[in-house]
Formats: structure tokens, sequence, C-alpha cells
């Protein structure tokens, strides 16, 4: 059993994997990764499944002391990741050594970064799932965010006679999120209906900004206020989707994000394309969105180039010695 | 407002989920046979199929895109409406909350009472003699949705939202009332509280209550509260419970 030692719990890092799926029925929200394409791929430069549970660390990374020898690679917002005091790469597969010590910083583009353990985390499966969710004290590391001083049991499987392969995401696939103006496609609804022509013409009009209200729930969003019809403003509560573009009372959007509740009573006006939810999960207050419609076909059409893009990943890497 | 619709209503909610409506109200007969729909089609295991959720007048399919098309995902829903029978209805559990009233317990009970021009006792009275339906569990852990408030403590929601509710929180608006598991802000209007725990973290099941059961509360004092509340922290109590028929 391998391990790491937490120096510093970094601003709020939790350990995630895709989710804790069937038990929204019993009031479980589905938590798991913000950024889903980071994680996956943090995982399979490692040599792990793709829905591995990982650290997943926000603004402000952690600092840790590895007990014995790994095979790590870190994904997301640049941290600018050091190996006692020497930087390294990130979406890298890296080798480190025991008694290493891992500083990441804060993000100097994007927000959250992934860190993934060759084997994986070793922390119960609670309903399926590795995720944390701090707000139901559910999954993870005691059902909470890590903090100094925490040691996190690993399934290290390495072992010197293993022959490792090292990889290293080639440039133009690694994603950047330093524009100021993301495009984030949309598709419609489900109850675009309860909105006026002219605050449709809104939505997809305007530039929206992030506010400096946003979590692991929900990114609330300034900008022109969109109108309902009237009456429109609250629905017989229903479910809700990672993704839902909620616009309350106020007409100030709320897009719903991995710790979203189960069900709520806003309607959604429209619904992120799942392949752009890593855009979301890597904005900070200040960036502007821009929506995009596009029907669900080509929503899922993206779905699968991603899923496609996974499947032949080594041929999206360079293989390093 | 017309009840159950003639052909249930499919919206897309994102490319991975489809909510399929069956009527436009809340009522006991679109709950029968929102139960019987959810009940068919958690028991076929459909491949794709990520997870079913029920609410008041919808079943909602999470879906993986990749591994089930969404018109096949509409057609086993279309055809789980058909054939589904609705829910059994002769028993369910009858479930008893112990609950204090007022006061710190519940710092807007004298205000709902002045609203009905009631006294706040009385407003006690006429809450704890109802069953209340559990249309579903969701939101957080645990947490029912129930209706069945009696007209007369119909009340809207407070204009301005408090702060937090604490754990075990009974509150009400519009004829539907809620329990708490965990402190949530909330615009509802808090009457009482409970010291059972509708989620504990600890137990091996969670999350203690089911959709299709009835609550009903029983008023408590406060040394009550404090007994069963230092229970319940040594997992020594038992929520009492009985088979309850409908009508």
């Amino acid at each position: 059993m391998g391990g790491l030692l937490f120096k510093d719990g970094g601003y709020f890092t939790t350990i995630q994997d895709l989710g804790r799926w069937g038990s929204q029925s019993q009031g479980f929200c589905i938590s798991g990764a913000m950024d889903h394409f980071a994680l996956k791929v943090a995982n399979l430069l490692v040599g792990n499944s793709l829905g591995e549970a990982c650290l997943e660390m926000t603004f402000k990374g952690a600092e840790i002391q590895f007990i014995e020898n790994n095979i790590i690679s870190v994904t997301g917002a640049d941290m600018l990741p050091e190996i006692n005091n020497e930087p390294i790469n990130q979406w890298k597969t890296i080798s480190i050594n025991s008694g290493d010590l891992l500083t990441l910083k804060s993000a100097r583009s994007g927000v959250r970064t992934y860190l993934s353990i060759k084997g994986g985390i070793d922390v119960p499966v609670v309903l399926r799932s590795k995720s944390t969710t701090p707000r139901e004290s559910i999954g993870g590391f005691k059902g909470r965010t890590i903090r100094k001083g925490d040691t996190i049991k690993t399934n290290n499987n390495f072992n010197n006679q293993m022959e490792i392969k090292y990889f290293q995401l080639k440039d133009q696939y690694i994603p950047k999120y330093d524009s100021k103006i993301k495009k984030v496609r949309v598709i419609e609804g489900p109850y675009s209906e309860n909105f006026t022509k002219k605050g449709i013409r809104t939505f997809y009009d305007s530039l929206f900004l992030v506010s400096i209200d946003i979590d692991r729930t929900g990114y609330r969003l300034e900008g022109p206020l969109i109108e309902h019809k009237i009456d429109a403003g609250r629905l017989i509560s229903g479910a809700m989707v990672t993704g839902a573009i909620q616009i309350p009372g106020s007409g100030k959007p709320i897009i719903l994000t991995a710790e979203r509740r189960t069900h709520g009573g806003y309607p959604a006006i429209a619904t992120i394309a799942t392949v752009d939810l890593p855009i979301i999960a890597q904005s900070k207050p200040g960036d502007r969105f821009k929506f995009e419609l596009i029907d669900l076909t080509k929503a899922q059409d993206l779905l699968k180039q991603e899923n496609n893009f996974f499947k032949s990943f080594y041929a999206y890497v360079e293989i390093l010695i | 407002m017309s009840g159950i619709y003639q052909e249930p209503r499919f919206l897309y909610a994102g490319d991975s989920c489809v909510f399929m409506e069956i009527g436009d109200e809340i009522s006991i007969k679109i709950h029968k046979k929102v139960k019987g729909i959810f009940n068919y089609l958690r028991e076929k295991k459909i491949t794709g199929v990520k997870e079913i959720t029920p609410a008041y007048r919808s079943i909602n399919v999470y879906y993986d895109p990749l591994k089930i098309a969404t018109k096949e995902v509409i057609s086993q829903l279309k055809k789980a409406e058909k054939v589904a029978k609705e829910a059994p209805t002769i028993t369910s559990r009858r479930i008893f909350i112990p609950t204090v009233f007022g006061a710190e317990y519940g710092p807007d009970l004298e205000e709902v009472a002045q609203q009905h021009h009631l006294k706040p006792s009385e407003v006690v009275d006429i809450f704890t003699q109802y069953d209340y339906l559990n249309y579903f569990i969701g939101f957080m852990p645990g947490k029912p949705y129930l209706g069945g408030l009696p007209k007369i403590l119909e009340t809207s929601r407070k204009k301005v939202p408090r702060f937090n509710v604490k754990g075990g929180a009974v509150v009400i608006y519009g004829r539907q009332v809620a329990l708490f598991g965990l402190p949530e802000p909330t615009g509802t209007n808090w009457i009482g509280c409970s010291p059972i725990r509708i989620y504990d973290p600890r137990k091996k099941e969670p999350v203690f209550l089911k959709m299709g059961d009835y609550l009903r509360f029983i008023p408590i004092s406060e040394d009550e509260f404090l007994i069963i509340e230092k229970k319940v922290e040594e997992q020594t109590y038992k929520i009492k419970t009985e088979i309850f028929r409908e009508k």
C-alpha cells in the first residue's frame, strides 16, 4: 500500500470519479469530476481505467509527499506543478519516488486540476462511487475535503519489474482555458417554452459574465435579464440534469454543475452539451459565455467524437522513453 | 390544470436525459401512475440506461447516448406508460415523526397561525391530524416531497428566505410539507423540528423514508425531544411505523 501525505490540502481538494449514479431517487446527488475530460486523460496517461478516482483540486493546489514510488499524471488547470522544486509537465506520465514532494500552486489558467495515481486511490466505494459530496458527508476521504495532515492510501500496483509506458498528450489536444469569451454549445430546453421570444433572443444574443458565486453545485451568471412568460418562472418540482441553465425569478441564469440537486423547480431554458461541461468547470469569475444552439443529434455526435478520442487515445500522445 | 395528459409529453433534458411528463398537477392519481411506471422500468433494466428517477408528474431517464439511442429510450418509455399498472395502493407504511412545534423549534408557527386567524396550538392540532403522502425522495438525501396539507393551512412561501433551517426542520409551503435532513436555506415556513434523522450517513441504509410512505407528525415536548435526540445520536431510537391502508 502506497499513500499520499498532505503537507497542505490546497483551497478545495476532493476525491472524484465519474459520479454516483443510481441513487438520485434516494436524494443523493451525482457529484463526480467537474471536468470529465481532464479526469479521463489523467487516468489514461497512467494506464488506469477511464473512470478511476483522482484528486480534484480547485484554484490552489495541494502539497503532497509520496510515501512510495508511484506513477502519476497532472491534468486540467495549470497549477505549475513541481517535484522537489523542479517544474514538471502537465498532461504527461510522471514517475515519482518515495519521499518526493509534489507541489501545486495557484491555477495560472483554468480552475480545476486533476492528479491521477497509477492503480487508483484506496477509499471506500460508497453507493457505487468514490466521489466526495461534502454537503452529504459522503464518499471520498471521510466525506470531506482534504486537509493538511491527512494521509490517503493508494492502490499502488507499481513495482520495479513492471514496464511503464510514458506519454505526453500532444499540444494541440491540450485544452486551453485562457480565452475570456467562451463559446458554449447548448441544446434547447427542457423548458424553453416557459420563456418569451424576447427572453430566448436575449439568452442566445448576449454575453453572460461568470459571477463570483460559483462552486461545484452551480455557476451563477450576470447579464441581461431573461424574460419568462407570465407565471412561468416556477414549475412543479421535477428532475434536474447537470448542465441545465435554469432561470429563476430574478431572470439571471444559473448553470447546474456536478453537485446539483436531484430535483428543483426553476425552468431550464437550455442545457449544455456534455462535451462542453469542462469549459464551465475551468471558467472563473469574470470569464464570459456565449451560448450557441445545436440540436440533439449534433450534441450526441460530439460525444461520440470525444469517446473516439479516448478509444484511440494513444494516437494523440507522444510516446516518451 | 387538467390532470393526466391523453398522451405523455417527452422533453429532452440535454443530450443524455429524457423527461416523460404524464400530467400537469400534483395528485395522488398521477403519483400512482408515476410509481407504477417507475417500478416497471426499474425492474426492466434497459441497457444504456444509467438511472431512472420519479417526480410528481414525470419519470426521468438518464442514459448513455453511446449505448442507447434517444428514440429507443422514448419508445421504451411509451411502452412502459401503456403497460405498467398503477402501483398497488392497498398497503404502505405510516411513519410517526415526533415533532416539537413553535418557539425556536418552529420560528414561523406564530406567523402562520396569525395568517390563518388561528392560535398556534390550533395549527398544531390540525397539522397533526393528517397523513402526508411522500410522493418521492429528492433534492437532498432522504428528503421527502410530502403532499396533502389541508386547505385551511395552505400558506405561501416567505417573501424573504430564511438563511438556514436546522436538520429535522418541519416546514409547510403551499399545500405541501417538507422534512429536512440537513440544514438548508429555504423560503418555506418553519413550524417545527423533529429529532429523528431522515438521513444518517453512519447507517448502512442512510435513507429511511420511501416513496409512497405516509407521514404522521406527533407533537412532543422539548424534554421528549432531547431524550429522543440522544437516542438517535446513540443509534438506539426506533422510529414507530405501522401498516397503512388507504381508504
